[in-house]
């Protein structure tokens, strides 16, 4: 558990392994450990088929069914995750989810004002025109201009910016504690991003909310992200605060996401791919299932699965040959 | 040598109540042989039709596209495909679900590049050739699109582009669907096959970072003006156009990005008197509503603001090449 | 598909529905194809002393109040019945595909004429409109191909245009125009195969429409005319059988007609799954 001493986790999580078909295949997400702390930022970095957005909707509770979980201990500010009704509280209240596509997200046939007072609704009890100051509220909150003419706009009459404050109002509606940001700015222009983004932790700041971020774009975590964990097929390979992660990346593929990154490279020269691709996972993958695209691997990675190991300054690498 | 020369070129599409959109409103630039410039704009910039206006999938409202000397905005579309100069301009699209033909294998895909249907056994060489040369296999060849991973598909996009031996080769987006990893090995796939043909590349992209790698020089598009245009370097560097400004702060990967706040003008009738920028920029006055900046010479580059010539706040540094 | 599923399309080409559909294509294909050589008796060869006998031995469906063998005339109208959907539906499909096709490319005018040439044909019911045409061009097998033509060019026309419009404006259709390939090469070799399989699960579900419409207008006495046997015709001189208890009639050609329309039916689903919506 990487979390200051004491302290207790808003998100723990133990051993947590997502499985797809039947017993004898390999589980997609493979045993991860993961805590959250309250009030913490932390952004869940990974290419496509890193496990990344399972994770989060196992938290959220939105998980597909066909999933199977299997989890030592799944947390959220101590309600057991895995007993049959734990979500009905939970999801929508405590815990608020963003989507990204927000257009697509949203019910088109509905008006924003409608869907935002629905959650209300559902959450607060509240009617009539209290119901309605707390939608113009809400939509003020999230700084969209003319609350009054937006609520009676449908989501196709919006731009992406505007859907997702939509969105993001929302989430907040139940005053959650825990925000699940994925993929939030896909799509959106880059100065939007950054207002959105800029939204979205201005909140959590104000209501002490933890924020989890999913994310490919690791220029994005770093800069919004107090902790940033980096996931490859469905293995988390390394975690650290984001300017230790930066400093000093110390798992082969972390260091190689951050060589790929175009802001940090001064030419295309500089910039590195990463050779090979995803494990076969039916066909009998390394132990550590980056080992095939590795430049660092060494027999012990294929057979015998590298632990994510912690050092005092709670940057921890599961790597056999760290850098 | 001047390969491309776009002068004043519009596209306005036509709306219902005789509204008009202006997608593209009086664009002027020019590529050299082998020269590479970057098109950077956010949604509504018009840089996709801008795309497809200097490719002549649609035909300019206005203005003059000129390749290679020779006058190619007013030829109607249909002429245009049998002349030479068809072959010479290509574009590689955003490798989105149907950038390629999902009931064509990557060979016949490949082959469209050549104006064909069939692979063909005189073409089948040169197919051949050219999915070796990016890193395609064999064995890929006779695979559809969807059983072939995300780089395999940019590809055998690339190829169908390059197939033709194109002197100009447009890019739309080309890696914005991909990984980051995969996008890296995209990029330099790409600046690997420019150098060493010598083709012009136009490369369209909302990502400030990918521009600054790959291209020269970079054309910086807003609600289908150019606010701001020169090599790539000093521009992104030291941007001069507030909205240039604007769109390196909120860029991330250098200290914490800056949000640009306010709504854009509506691109449907928009003033032409005016700077359309004037709604959201913070060193706005009332000449810039009432008088579309023109492009003029400042600090080495061409910028179209009134005040330009205000001295630059620094910005943080970036490591572009030096030289342009 | 997971792995598992994935085997089991190798061991067994199709799945339940489309193995039972595979054998029942092949049974009706037979009956169609070599039926008429292999039947007992002659099909039109009345022999009034032993009308209205019930299923026997010599007889396998009994005989009819002519004396003709229900059997042999059951599996002589599978070719009439088959041809005559087959006919239909090939050639609806051809015109109605093309005309959709080009209306879902060219847009404008082309595509309000088409589409309202579709509106008109939609508002008249088969049956009215075969009789029109049997009227104006002479009650023949002729006349009830070319209405059931037309009553199914819509559904063609509808499907290929909402399909071509939807490409029309996919990257690797621009990517064929870059490269100077004609439209009318881009439609027909670059974006129909894309459409192929799902018109071919229209196309099969449509025979089996087509059928019964065959049957249905000969009931009403369109097309094929006494003493031709027809399903149609035999559940319609059946049909005033019943009531004296000579089931044998109407009920074994109801039947066959049953099992062709379900053939086609199953064989379009069977077809609707395996050709899988990946390849649009």
């Amino acid at each position: 558990m990487n979390l200051a001493v004491g302290t207790v986790p808003l998100v723990a999580i133990e051993g947590l392994s997502i499985r797809f078909g039947g017993d004898e295949r390999l589980p997609t997400v493979d045993a991860v450990d993961l805590a959250i702390g309250r009030g913490e930022t932390v952004a869940l970095v990974g290419e496509s088929g890193s496990g990344k957005t399972l994770l989060a909707h196992t938290i959220a509770g939105i998980l597909d069914p066909a999933a199977r979980v299997r989890a030592e201990r799944l947390e959220f500010a101590g309600v057991d995750l895995r007993s049959p009704n734990a979500f009905a509280d939970l999801r929508g209240r405590e815990i608020g989810i963003v989507f990204q596509n927000p257009r697509l997200a949203l019910n088109p046939v509905r008006t924003v004002g409608r869907q935002i007072a629905d959650v209300v609704h559902e959450h607060r009890g509240l009617r009539f025109r209290q119901l309605n100051a707390a939608v113009m509220a809400a939509l003020a909150a999230v700084r969209i201009p003319e609350p009054a003419a937006r609520a009676r706009s449908y989501p196709n009459e919006l731009s992406g910016g505007m859907c997702q404050r939509v969105m993001i109002a929302i989430a907040l509606a139940g005053n959650p504690s825990l925000l699940i940001a994925d993929e939030p700015t896909t799509g959106l222009d880059t100065t939007t991003q950054a207002a959105i983004l800029d939204l979205i932790l201005e909140h959590a700041r104000a209501r002490r909310m933890a924020t989890l971020f999913i994310t490919h774009d690791l220029a994005l975590a770093r800069a919004y992200a107090e902790r940033i964990v980096v996931m490859h097929a469905g293995q988390i390979v390394e975690e650290a605060p984001t300017d230790r992660l930066f400093a000093a990346p110390r798992h082969p593929y972390s260091a190689a996401l951050v060589g790929a990154t175009p802001a940090n490279a001064a030419t295309v020269a500089d910039l590195k791919g990463i050779p090979g691709k995803l494990p076969d996972l039916a066909a009998s993958p390394p132990a550590c299932r980056f080992a095939e695209r590795c430049a660092r691997v060494i027999p012990r990675c294929r057979s015998e699965r590298p632990v994510l190991a912690f050092d005092t300054r709670r940057h921890g690498v599961a790597c056999w040959m760290p850098l | 040598m001047t390969l491309l020369e776009v002068v004043g070129l519009r596209k306005l599409f036509p709306l219902e109540h005789g509204r008009r959109l202006h997608a593209v409103d009086g664009v002027d630039f020019a590529i050299d042989e082998g020269e590479s410039l970057g098109i950077v704009g956010e949604s509504g910039s018009g840089k996709s039709t801008l795309a497809r206006l200097v490719t002549r999938l649609i035909d300019p409202s206005d203005g003059e596209i000129r390749f290679a000397g020779r006058e190619i905005g007013h030829v109607p579309a249909a002429r245009f495909a049998s002349t030479p100069a068809r072959r010479a301009i290509q574009l590689v699209f955003q490798s989105a679900d149907d950038a390629l033909n999902p009931a064509f294998t990557a060979a016949r895909n490949i082959a469209v590049g050549l104006g064909r249907t069939r692979v063909g056994s005189d073409a089948l060489a040169r197919v051949q050739d050219i999915a070796a040369e990016v890193g395609l296999g064999q064995e890929h060849l006779a695979r559809r699109p969807h059983q072939l991973s995300g780089g395999q598909q940019a590809r055998v996009g690339i190829a169908r582009a390059l197939v033709s031996e194109p002197r100009l080769l447009v890019l739309d987006e080309p890696t914005a669907s991909l990984d980051v990893s995969v996008q890296a090995t995209v990029l330099k796939l790409i600046d690997g096959l420019r150098r060493r043909h010598r083709i012009a590349l136009l490369f369209v992209s909302h990502d400030l970072e990918v521009v600054r790698l790959m291209c020269e020089r970079v054309l910086v598009l807003y609600l289908g003006r150019v606010a701001e245009i020169g090599c790539a370097e000093t521009v992104l560097r030291a941007p001069r156009h507030p909205y240039t400004r604007a769109l390196v702060a909120a860029t991330p990967g250098h200290g914490r990005p800056q949000a640009l706040v306010g709504e854009p003008v509506s691109p449907i009738d928009p003033q032409s008197q005016a700077c359309l920028f004037h709604s959201r920029c913070a060193l706005a006055v009332d000449r810039c509503r009432s008088e579309r900046p023109l492009l003029r010479s400042v600090d080495n580059r061409m910028v179209a603001c009134h005040r330009a010539d205000e001295a630059a706040r620094p910005n943080a540094p970036i490591n572009v090449p030096a030289g342009c | 598909m997971s792995e598992r599923a994935a085997e089991r399309s190798i061991v067994f080409p199709v799945r339940a529905p489309g193995a039972v559909a595979v054998v029942l294509l092949a049974l009706i294909g037979l009956m169609a194809l070599i039926g008429p050589f292999l039947v007992p008796y002659d099909p039109i060869a009345t022999n009034p002393p032993i009308a209205l006998r019930p299923p026997s031995s010599a007889h396998f469906f009994g005989t009819d109040q002519l004396g003709r063998d229900v059997f042999s005339r059951v599996i002589v109208s599978a070719r009439v019945d088959l041809g005559i959907a087959f006919a239909a539906v090939i050639v609806t499909l051809v015109i109605g595909t093309a005309l959709g096709a080009a209306a879902g490319w060219a847009g404008g005018w082309t595509d309000r004429i088409v589409s309202r040439l579709m509106d008109t044909i939609m508002a008249f019911p088969l049956f009215v409109l075969a009789v029109g045409i049997a009227a104006a061009l002479g009650n023949s097998i002729f006349s009830v191909v070319i209405a059931t033509v037309i009553v199914n060019l819509p559904l063609y026309a509808r499907q290929a245009r909402t399909e071509v419009n939807r490409r029309r404006g996919a990257a690797y259709v621009e990517a064929a125009r870059l490269a100077g390939i004609g439209p009318f090469a881009i439609v027909a070799l670059h974006i129909m195969p894309n459409l192929a399989p799902q018109l071919i699960v229209q196309a099969s579900l449509n025979l089996g429409w087509a059928i019964l419409n065959a049957a249905g207008l000969s009931f009403l006495g369109l097309g094929i005319r006494p003493p031709n046997p027809e399903w149609g015709i035999m559940v319609a001189e059946g049909g005033a059988y019943i009531i004296s208890g000579e089931w044998w009639l109407f009920v074994f050609p109801g039947a066959m007609l049953l099992l062709a329309v379900l053939t086609f039916s199953l064989t379009g689903d069977a077809l609707r799954d395996r050709l899988d919506p990946r390849r649009a």
